[in-house]
């Protein structure tokens, strides 16, 4: 294998077609079999994955119904989360408040420790 | 109703009354797309059950955000990228909570409870690029679909999976070499 034919195998699973190689490996190919027969290879397995395109799945039958439940309920699990986000942010506002109750007090006691010290 | 028979203008009168609220004209399209949306899914997330949950998720958004589709782009291009967004968002929630499960390593084997859609379905991704596509990491395997399968651009790829264009080429690349090296193995163990 020359060291033409290890670059091609390294650049050709980045590329769309044999001529984004560039002029010089392109050509390479044109006169390789070994080549060639990689870049067969990856022709072919994109075709394949191209084709997918084509096959469809069927969904589950239960998909729409279960689906439509949801969203004549989607009003109530919003307002439900709107909910949830509300009674978070009260959680959160009275716990910073207690904290800074807690901090405004502690300053308090020590500066009044420290005149205690002071004075005595 | 399958996606080719909703003509493109009853399309978008659906679009437009379901942008009104109206939860009929959007069941409609539901109709419509869900079986693109669910093989999108499946093929995103490689698991059926979760792809059920991706698929109904992903028509929950749009329901919720089809106020703001303005219609410049195909209803079905659009309903792709909320699936994509969506698929990634189970991904992640699901990576946080995957140790939690027992489900997978208890679940029943897929033929002891095929339904006839699933049946269909495990026909069609029966085979052996489905089941290397199946093996690929994830982060590989939704590159290598979207652009491949597809035909999504590094750009658009590289913008719905929150990377750059060169990680999105990088991936790509080893997404294709794994499934060469997979496909062909038996042939190279031959030629060797």
């Amino acid at each position: 294998m020359s060291t033409n034919c290890t670059v091609v195998r390294l650049r050709l699973p980045g590329v769309d077609s044999v001529d984004d190689l560039g002029e010089r490996l392109a050509g390479h190919v044109e006169t390789c079999l070994t080549c060639q027969a990689e870049a067969a290879r990856y022709r072919t397995l994109r075709h394949r994955l191209g084709g997918l395109s084509k096959v469809t799945l069927r969904a589950p039958s239960t998909l729409v119904p279960s689906l439509v439940f949801r969203i004549e309920h989607s009003d109530e699990e919003a307002a439900s989360d709107r909910g949830v986000v509300i009674r978070r942010a009260a959680i959160a506002a009275s716990a910073a408040a207690g904290a800074a109750v807690a901090a405004t007090a502690g300053t308090i006691i020590v500066i009044g420790l420290r005149r205690a010290h002071h004075a005595a | 109703m399958s996606s080719p028979e909703v003509e493109r203008y009853e399309e978008s009168e659906l679009v437009e009354r379901a942008s009104r609220g109206d939860q009929a004209a959007f069941t409609e399209l539901v109709r419509a797309h869900q079986n693109e949306v669910y093989t999108l899914a499946v093929r995103m997330v490689a698991d059926r059950e979760l792809a059920y949950d991706v698929a109904q998720e992903a028509f929950v958004r749009a329901w919720r955000a089809i106020a703001r589709f303005r219609g410049d782009a195909k209803f079905s291009t659009w309903m792709h990228r909320i699936t994509v967004n969506t698929a990634f968002t189970h991904r992640d929630r699901r990576k946080r909570t995957q140790t939690d499960s027992l489900d997978d390593i208890y679940r029943e084997p897929e033929s002891a409870s095929l339904s006839p859609e699933r049946g269909g379905e495990s026909a069609a991704m029966r085979g052996p690029l489905e089941d290397a596509l199946k093996e690929l990491p994830e982060s590989l395997r939704a590159v290598v679909v979207l652009k491949d399968v597809y035909e999504w651009s590094h750009t658009e790829i590289a913008e719905h999976l929150d990377i750059s264009v060169t990680a999105a080429k990088v991936r790509l690349h080893r997404a294709r070499k794994s499934l060469r090296l997979t496909l062909w193995r038996h042939q190279d163990e031959e030629e060797s």
